[in-house]
């Protein structure tokens, strides 16, 4: 164990630091938790009845005697807790309910917000919620908090910024609201950073190492992960990607600048252009509002992904620019490992990847020191939810760990 | 509030490509008819009779799908008793008398047996995880003879030591029901400086984004998961509403040639 996974002073943060070394040591013994954290006997004896009291950690037989008695073993409760994870998407919601270690025992995936208000929306999320609790036999007061993906940001990025949906939801309180519903604490990420936590989470990625995830949906954003914890920025909007400036003379963008990569490579921009082709936007059944805004898209790059001629350029084209963006984001920071997250990818992800790593290989500033491996997000589509919930986990369970976080994933 | 179509998903088979896209793909039709979807992880067949149980016991679940349905299914009789509607994948040879999308497992064995031959391939092993039977005991029985079966617990690293294990006895065309295998596998032989597909061929049994954006990309069969679920999730609505004999017929699943074979 590093230093790193010293203890704080306060009770709070030891008691914090103590459980995050049991649920990442599996089953472990009081004398070795003792070793890792530094602590006296004594200290760790009592910390552990803590623990044991509120049900959070479990002895589960013995390890092997070292001369004397054999001493009983701990382990993370695990079914003593559950995190709501929730990915807001225009497509779909996907709720993942997850145990105190991360591991998902169940989820649900229903209608997505499309063009419904957030004040409709939020009263159904309260809804399925309480229902999918019941499903999953989870009692109510075992949940820690509800983490939301996505919502509002991503919807509020584009050009629809000024339709009524989207200004509706960028001025609406959504964590207020669905705390008001749900009587749960609420958290609120951007969904690339949560994509990325839970790709820390459940990807077993240690702490030492930094990366990026690039998340798709209707827009794109960038989570950044270093020392184990996110990068927020001044005002918790680190990532804004999409609005990396590729052409300076390019579309003006609403964000007030030109050739932004959103205006070049989202959804939105590839629609449109294969619109202009006629009998294209007829065989592929596009429909061109925002509200079949993912049916076109998924059209087309299911299209690409079938080697379809007529689709492959659109996707090439947004690949290039985001090959691009990903090559500067690569070389300011200095990054060795990147990730690809998001329904954006579900078809056509293959394409980006190609590009990305192409483009790195050739013109990346380190490319003789190391390379960068650029890789689809192990949980796949659940990636922002499976994040989400971790966000929650960690707040609640972990709280020492949002300061400085010392352990890996697992 | 909307209507709910449950799935009891294995916990072993959660982190797998093909179940993935499966499930992914049986969302769609749900959703389009105004209906969710509901998944729990169950770790055996204790805990999935238990959640049928719980569902019929709280209503608001009006159906269930059922992955990898088997001969004489004791799920089949359990969820009939429950009043449960449920269409389920079944294999050919298991089919009854109940809604379901009928896969034939033979098929993939078929197209892959045609790829080899036409690309003269002599020695095909198959590296079968132990525990992952929920297909793979239909297609192990349509293999037969045709490839030699290397079995391995799982684990990390297990596969990969077979893998080495089977081209150190001289050349081999790699098989793997796992994506994740197949890409831990080359892996493994491009460290050890192995030239792929010139040394040694790869092919993995489950299609994925994985294998397209591997370099160089895995050659894989297309067990059509995404056609799959989206029949199952019809095939679920139409037992809801009453239908309870209708059957849908798998489309052919077929190789998927990239740069590993």
């Amino acid at each position: 164990m590093s230093d790193a996974r010293k203890l704080g002073r306060s009770s709070e943060a030891t008691r914090s630091a103590v459980l995050d070394m049991v649920r990442s040591s599996g089953t472990v013994s009081r004398i070795e938790l003792a070793d890792m954290a530094g602590l006296t006997p004594a200290s760790i004896t009592r910390v552990v009845k803590g623990l044991m009291a509120e049900g959070l950690v479990v002895e589960t037989g013995f390890g092997d005697s070292t001369g004397g008695k054999r001493p009983s073993l701990l382990q993370l409760n695990r079914r003593a807790r559950h995190a709501v994870g929730l990915s807001l998407d225009d497509a779909r919601l996907t709720f993942v309910v997850t145990d105190a270690s991360g591991d998902v025992i169940g989820q649900a995936v229903s209608r997505g917000i499309e063009n419904a208000p957030p004040s409709e929306v939020v009263v159904r999320i309260a809804d399925e919620l309480d229902r999918l609790l019941i499903q999953l036999d989870v009692a109510r007061s075992t949940v820690v908090g509800l983490g939301v993906s996505g919502a509002g940001l991503a919807l509020s990025d584009g050009p629809e910024l000024l339709s009524l949906t989207a200004s509706e939801w960028q001025s609406f309180a959504v964590q207020k609201a669905l705390e008001t519903l749900t009587g749960l604490p609420v958290m609120r990420e951007n969904d690339a950073a949560c994509a990325a936590l839970g790709q820390y989470w459940v990807g077993r990625i240690p702490a030492t190492q930094d990366f990026a995830t690039l998340y798709m949906a209707n827009g794109f954003g960038l989570g950044l992960v270093r020392g184990g914890s996110f990068s927020r920025g001044a005002s918790s909007n680190v990532g804004e990607v999409g609005h990396m400036v590729l052409e300076a003379y390019g579309p003006a963008c609403l964000c007030g600048a030109r050739g932004c990569l959103e205006m070049l490579a989202a959804p939105r921009a590839i629609v449109a252009r294969a619109m202009e082709d006629d009998l294209l936007t007829q065989d592929l059944g596009l429909v061109g509002t925002e509200k079949f805004l993912r049916h076109d898209f998924d059209a087309i790059a299911d299209g690409a992904a079938r080697g379809e001629q007529r689709c492959l350029p659109h996707i090439e084209r947004s690949a290039h620019y985001v090959a691009l963006a990903m090559l500067s984001v690569v070389n300011l920071l200095d990054l060795d490992r990147l990730y690809l997250a998001g329904p954006g990818f579900h078809d056509a992800g293959a394409i980006y990847v190609k590009h990305i790593r192409g483009l790195l290989t050739r013109a990346s500033r380190t490319r003789g020191i190391h390379g960068v491996a650029v890789e689809f997000s192990d949980p796949g589509l659940d990636t922002a939810a499976i994040g989400a919930a971790t966000l929650v986990l960690q707040h609640v369970l972990t709280p020492h760990a949002r300061a400085a976080r010392g352990t890996g994933g697992g | 509030m909307s209507s709910v179509i449950g799935l009891a998903i294995p916990a072993r088979v959660v982190g797998d490509h093909f179940v993935a896209a499966l499930v992914h793909a049986l969302a769609g039709p749900l959703i389009e008819s105004g209906s969710s979807l509901l998944t729990s992880v169950v770790d055996d067949d204790v805990a999935e009779e238990r959640v049928y149980r719980h569902w019929a016991q709280i209503g608001g679940v009006s159906g269930v799908a059922l992955l990898g349905v088997q001969q004489d299914d004791p799920r089949i009789a359990l969820l009939r008793a429950l009043d449960l509607p449920f269409a389920g994948v079944v294999a050919a040879e298991n089919f009854g008398d109940y809604p379901a999308v009928v896969v034939d497992a033979s098929a993939s064995v078929d197209a892959l047996r045609a790829f080899f031959t036409r690309h003269e391939y002599d020695r095909v092993v198959y590296f079968s995880d132990a525990d992952a039977a929920l297909t793979s005991n239909a297609r192990a029985a349509a293999i037969g003879d045709h490839f030699h079966i290397a079995r391995f617990e799982s684990g990390a690293g297990d596969v990969v030591d077979a893998a080495l294990a089977t081209i150190a006895d001289g050349p081999a065309t790699l098989l793997f029901d796992s994506d994740v295998d197949a890409a831990a596998a080359m892996q493994a032989c491009v460290d050890r400086g192995l030239r792929i597909p010139e040394d040694v061929s790869i092919v993995s049994w489950t299609e994925s984004v994985l294998c397209q954006s591997t370099t160089p990309s895995i050659t894989a069969v297309n067990r059509r998961g995404r056609e799959i679920g989206a029949m199952l999730g019809t095939s679920v609505l139409e037992a809801v509403a009453g239908d309870r004999d209708m059957r849908h017929f798998a489309p052919s699943p077929f190789v998927v040639v990239r740069e590993s074979a």
